[in-house]
């Protein structure tokens, strides 16, 4: 007996929920970075802590999964490198990578974005959640910028529980976590 | 005349349409079209303040609070400090003492002290031979720096 590893087409964005119409606005950035491994599908250990959900047996662990994209759907990603800095696409491929995470792991739907200064805040289930995201490419960069995350979103000024969603792509771990905000109106 | 009915159909479409457009207005800006993302920018802040209506008069302040700094947000990155600073203003005005009050004050005090985004402008120029360059005449000392404010 062997498990298969899931695998979460990015396409799968467009049909996410078909109300978020703007979830496949990640689509092309996150085929462009992984593509641009060479790797396909995109393997990815997903390390998960205090999430509860009915996906997974226990709220902490390591589950492996895979990204995958037709091949028709963004010829010539590698070109979007020309128009946008690596920078902004690893963040927009993280914001989808979130998606997918969240939705088939979580199995909490990413419903909302804000603007607080020049921060986007996700929001999830309604506005009862909020997912701090962010993408980096390097691993050693991981654990330091899921705790700066965990930082910002427990101090979060209105006082809302939520999560933290952090990929590394270059060495394809990302970690989800649960926390409660440290800022609830007295 | 607030034209939203707060069913769950016309805010999460509201919703969705101004979550694409802030989406939208930061990858205009993110690659260099400014005209753009502020056309961008001013639409979805134009929505935000329809959903904080809509949520302020079903009684969620708090909703409301929230969709009034992120329209805040929206004016400010589209430069128009005036109507940043009256959501800043109007979402300060339901909400408490809490970490979303400060974080309100401080970005609007910001809004009203950043170099062209008040209804002042701030210009700085170099004196030199008595002059400040490029912008106009004045009786100032040579390699002064200082701050010209216009109305």
């Amino acid at each position: 007996m062997f498990a298969l590893t899931p695998r979460y087409f990015i396409e799968s964005l467009r049909e996410y929920n078909p109300a978020v119409i703007w979830a496949s606005f990640f689509i092309n950035p996150s085929i462009a970075l992984m593509d641009s491994y060479r790797l396909k599908p995109f393997p990815c250990a997903v390390a998960y802590e205090n999430v509860v959900s009915a996906r997974l047996d226990q709220t902490e662990g390591e589950m492996r999964v895979e990204f995958d994209w037709l091949a028709e759907t963004f010829p010539d990603c590698q070109r979007l490198f020309q128009t946008l800095q690596r920078e902004s696409i690893v963040e927009y491929a993280a914001v989808a990578t979130a998606f997918l995470i969240m939705a088939n792991l979580a199995q909490k739907n990413i419903s909302e974005v804000t603007l607080r200064g020049s921060k986007a805040d996700y929001f999830v289930e309604g506005r009862k959640y909020l997912l701090e995201i962010s993408g980096t490419e390097s691993a050693e960069h991981l654990a330091s910028r899921h705790g700066e995350k965990v930082r910002q979103l427990q101090a979060n000024p209105f006082g809302k529980d939520g999560y933290v969603f952090v990929c590394c792509f270059s060495n394809q771990q990302a970690k989800l976590s649960f926390h409660t905000s440290n800022q609830r109106e007295q | 005349m607030n034209d939203i009915s707060m069913n769950e159909n016309s805010v999460g479409d509201l919703s969705h349409r101004k979550s694409l457009l802030i989406i939208q207005a930061q990858f205009q800006q993110a690659i260099g079209q400014h005209a753009e993302a502020t056309r961008l920018f001013l639409e979805a802040a134009a929505l935000e303040e329809r959903l904080a209506d809509g949520f302020r008069q079903a009684g969620d302040d708090e909703d409301a609070a929230i969709s009034l700094f992120s329209a805040a947000s929206c004016y400010k990155n589209a430069g128009r400090a005036p109507e940043a600073v009256a959501c800043a203003e109007a979402a300060l005005s339901l909400t408490g003492a809490g970490g979303l009050a400060e974080e309100l004050r401080r970005f609007r005090d910001e809004c009203q002290k950043t170099p062209g985004l008040t209804s002042q402008r701030t210009l700085r120029g170099i004196v030199r031979n008595g002059a400040v360059y490029p912008f106009e005449p004045g009786v100032l000392t040579e390699g002064e720096l200082v701050t010209i404010t216009t109305a």
